[in-house]
């Protein structure tokens, strides 16, 4: 009961309108914005038509070249979302998650296509600082923060959703184990519409010529659009001791992994049944609570029938009584602003009661056995919940149960009994345990026991760096470098911690996603048209594909998604691997990060944002690192074993001093300190802090200075716990302005742990989470 | 290699093609294509298998192992829609031969043999 997620604010700028009110007008009146674009020239494609958002720009006092259009969107969704919610950073803990895939693409397209095979520019072009994905948090957390975390996150189309579930699990209390809890989270997904999107999904003959009709029996694809979907999440009680009213409560969610196919949906559907399933239950929701379903619904040929199967499936015969629309046939498909979007439509419906039309759909297919929303402007008596679906490229397949905050408890259903998917909530909490770790770069493939003794051991760092050598090269063709290094890393750490891969999720870091692809990808397409344009690449430049393809090639059917960071990615990665396998939203996750750059427009984005401070910034490398998470309780279950316990972490924004200090002190004289990169700010800290006085180790001399060192610093400090060198190791990874630290210790058993129990807060620090069922 | 690049001679270029990779394929084809009319159905065949293994990343795959009959897509090769998609665009691109979509598509992507002779009556015409 305690732990209710509340959505107090809603923010939306979509092709509709600027706002939610401007937004939610045209959206009930059946209106739609899918016309002739207007951005660039659409000259030789298939057709001519997406949904553009009008009128969006960067604030007076912008920076040249920072913002792109999806950040100046972002911007106001966000800002619309805090002003709804009555919330402000100043004097509160407030999280900031943003889910997208474009960020500054288009914005950088022309560069791209220039730095693919030009010379070095003599200065670095301003627009590339718009390019991150990363940037949009940065402006953001400028504009409206400060905030305490800021996390960014793509799983193509499901982006969006995907930021509200990390949200929710942010506010379920896993700011690492110091106790430290967030007011709220503003959250949510932005993309502007670019070439690169737009000429990918032209080679993929997936757009409709015409504009989009969902469900429809001549539908022939989907219509790109635009846009940007904020909300402010509260807990309930938080909320309700400032006087905030719900909108609405994010009452279930499931996320999970189809490890199918790159862009094609799995035929069977199941993994979308099993989601639904799995989100209802968290919600202890039945199917009879439902009123209403935002599909994802994008109008393609494949997706629709199987999306419809996969709702009938999962809600039984309710599904004849359930209105279910997709809101496409309005905004267009806003990619990884399409989540976050449809949520806050969701969160509408249930307050206002109102349906949104499918529009576009004249004709329903006789295949689709579906309930439609036709008619506009529909009133309905109640909405106690509404279930919105969203499906991304690689399978990365989310659901978020939307509900009545004023249902309550008491009209739901009971629990329903426990199925083939366990429950996604557990009543015990138990310790994360890492099972696996491997390192894969110059020195060749090690386990986490090779890897503990990697930073004394001599090893050329110009040894050539080759997966294919284990890799089967018929499933791997479709793999770039980065996912081939990634995957050879994740399969020995999962093979040496033996986890289950149907119940394995996968959280990559990277720092600026696909450049030199999209370098290359924009050369062809600006130099000889979209008939050019290949639709095999076009996946792999989804910021995503790396994670995609980690899924699909070792069959990992848990969570998905990459998190973006310019310097710490490797540890923002494991941090959000733990809260998924605390959460219990999966038994087990492999977290890492890859760095296989070589590409001047990477080379140019890594001056702007890397530290200059860092003395290790180090050269280019071919390294993978990936480490395996579990709840110790699993492992034990299973029966493995674990190589090192987790026992602290934290992550921050601005200054990491006093965060540090709520780690505690080291244990004892066994303690180690691990730097990824020893530079002036984590020497600083430490100065600071008692663990200045520990014995430190810098990674990045050795390995370099890349994407992939806090992850493979991670897996050495795994490494020397499991083969006993030390009792305790402290990981910082640190950069400007944000940075994060985590302990590990030796592995122990329950009964040693208990021996030793009396400075052991963990459990009673999550004890909170006993309650989190309610009635 | 180089050596091929620069013959002028059909019937010294074509058994040399199981010693090409496919990447250096397209070189050949490229130099040869415009020093000579149509090539045969055989060498037609071949140069299809080496597009497919280089455009669908069959590594290691040796192209002349392609059997001329067997289906492209699902049960023979394995390839999927994606890699039809893939071929499309790389065909038109490189050989200058559009291929339609939908069912008159699917007859042609059916087999090296049917994508052959579709390319050959293209160039006929």
């Amino acid at each position: 009961m305690n732990h209710r997620v509340w959505v107090t604010g809603l923010g939306l700028v979509t092709p509709l309108g600027i706002g939610v009110e401007a937004t939610w007008e045209r959206l009930v009146r059946g209106d739609h914005a899918i016309a002739p674009i207007r951005l660039f020239d659409t000259n030789g494609y298939r057709t001519h038509l997406a949904a553009e958002v009008v009128g969006v720009k960067a604030p007076d006092s912008a920076e040249p070249g920072a913002w792109s259009r999806t950040s100046a969107m972002a911007l106001i969704a966000a800002r619309e979302a805090m002003n709804n919610a009555a919330i402000g950073a100043e004097g509160r803990r407030i999280g900031l998650v943003v889910g997208g895939t474009t960020a500054g693409m288009f914005e950088n397209e022309e560069l791209l296509s220039r730095l693919h095979d030009g010379p070095r520019p003599r200065e670095i072009p301003r627009s590339l600082l718009s390019h991150p994905l990363t940037s949009t948090g940065d402006l953001l957390s400028e504009a409206l923060g400060p905030f305490a975390r800021v996390r960014t996150l793509s799983s193509a189309c499901s982006s969006g959703a995907n930021a509200l579930i990390v949200a929710a699990l942010w506010l379920e209390g896993a700011f690492g184990e110091g106790g430290v809890e967030l007011d709220a989270v503003v959250a949510g997904g932005c993309d502007g519409l670019c070439r690169l999107t737009f000429s990918g999904f032209n080679a993929l003959g997936a757009m409709d010529p015409e504009p989009c009709r969902p469900f429809d029996r001549r539908r022939r694809g989907l219509s790109l659009g635009e846009g940007a979907g904020f909300v402010v999440l509260e807990r309930a009680e938080v909320a309700r001791a400032r006087g905030a009213e719900p909108l609405a409560e994010l009452a279930g969610w499931a996320l999970g992994s189809e490890a199918h196919h790159i862009t094609n949906p799995a035929p069977d559907g199941a993994t979308i049944s099993a989601l639904v399933s799995s989100a209802l239950r968290r919600a202890a929701m039945m199917p009879s609570d439902v009123d209403y379903v935002s599909a994802h619904g994008t109008a393609t040929v494949l997706s629709d029938p199987i999306e419809a199967a996969a709702l009938t499936r999962s809600l039984g015969s309710e599904i004849e009584r359930i209105p279910v629309s997709s809101s496409k046939g309005q905004l267009g498909h806003t990619l990884g602003a399409a989540g976050a979007i449809e949520a806050a439509i969701c969160a509408l419906v249930v307050s206002r009661r109102t349906l949104v039309p499918t529009v576009g759909l004249d004709e329903p297919d006789p295949a689709i056995h579906l309930v439609h929303v036709s008619r506009v402007g529909q009133v309905v008596s109640r909405v106690r919940a509404a279930i919105s679906n969203s499906f991304g490229f690689g399978g990365m397949d989310s659901v978020l149960v939307l509900a009545d905050p004023h249902n309550g408890a008491v009209g739901r259903s009971s629990r329903p009994s426990a199925s083939r998917h366990s429950s996604p909530v557990e009543t015990e909490s138990s310790p994360c345990v890492v099972t696996g770790a491997a390192v894969f770069g110059p020195p060749g493939i090690l386990g986490a026991r090779e890897c503990a003794s990697l930073l004394e051991r001599a090893f050329d760092s110009q040894t050539a760096v080759v997966p294919e050598h284990d890799l089967d090269l018929a499933r791997a063709r479709r793999l770039d470098r980065a996912s081939r290094l990634a995957v050879v890393a994740a399969e020995r750490a999962l093979r040496d911690s033996g986890a289950r891969p149907n119940r394995t999720g996968v959280v990559f870091g990277r720092a600026f996603g696909q450049v030199a692809g999209s370098s290359a990808y924009m050369r062809c397409l600006l130099g000889r048209g979209p008939r050019a344009a290949s639709p095999a690449e076009f996946p792999n430049l989804a910021p995503s594909a790396l994670v995609g393809h980690l899924s699909i090639y070792l069959g990992l059917e848990g969570p998905s998604f990459m998190t973006a960071d310019p310097s710490t990615c490797g540890e923002a990665a494991f941090i959000q691997a733990l809260e998924l396998v605390r959460c219990g939203e999966v038994s087990s996750v492999v977290a890492g990060a890859v760095d296989a750059k070589g590409s001047l427009a990477e080379d140019l984005l890594t001056a702007l944002f890397v530290d200059h401070s860092d003395p290790d910034g180090g050269p280019a490398s071919s390294l993978a690192s990936a480490v395996v998470v579990e709840r110790r309780r699993d492992v034990e279950q299973r029966g493995g074993s674990a190589l090192a316990m987790v026992s602290d972490w934290v992550e921050w924004r601005q200054d990491g001093g006093k965060w540090l200090a709520a780690l505690g002190t080291p244990r004892g004289p066994r303690t180690e300190v691990l730097l990824p990169r020893a530079n002036e700010s984590s020497a600083r800290l430490l100065g600071d802090s008692m663990w200045g006085s520990c014995p430190r180790m810098a990674v990045a001399p050795i390995l370099g200075g890349g994407d992939a060192v806090g992850a493979a610093t991670l897996a050495i400090a795994v490494g020397r716990l499991a083969t006993g060198i030390v009792d305790e190791a402290l990981v910082i990874g640190s950069a400007r302005s944000r940075g994060s630290a985590i302990v590990l210790r030796r592995a122990q058993s329950r009964d040693e742990e208990n021996l030793a129990s009396s400075r052991n807060s963990i459990d009673l620090r999550m004890g909170h989470r006993a309650d989190r069922n309610g009635p | 290699m180089l050596e091929v690049y620069t013959m002028h001679d059909r019937s010294r270029i074509r058994p040399s093609f199981e010693r090409l990779d496919a990447s250096a394929y397209v070189l050949v084809y490229a130099v040869h294509s415009t020093s000579h009319g149509p090539m045969d159905l055989d060498s037609l065949r071949m140069e299809v298998k080496c597009l497919i293994v280089k455009e669908l990343n069959l590594e290691g795959r040796d192209p002349s192992s392609i059997p001329d009959d067997a289906p492209l897509f699902r049960e023979g090769l394995g390839l999927d829609s994606l890699d039809a998609l893939q071929l499309a665009v790389a065909l038109e691109e490189q050989m200058g031969v559009p291929i339609p979509e939908g069912d008159e598509g699917r007859a042609i992507f059916r087999s090296v043999r049917s994508l052959s002779e579709h390319i050959a009556k293209v160039r006929g015409a």
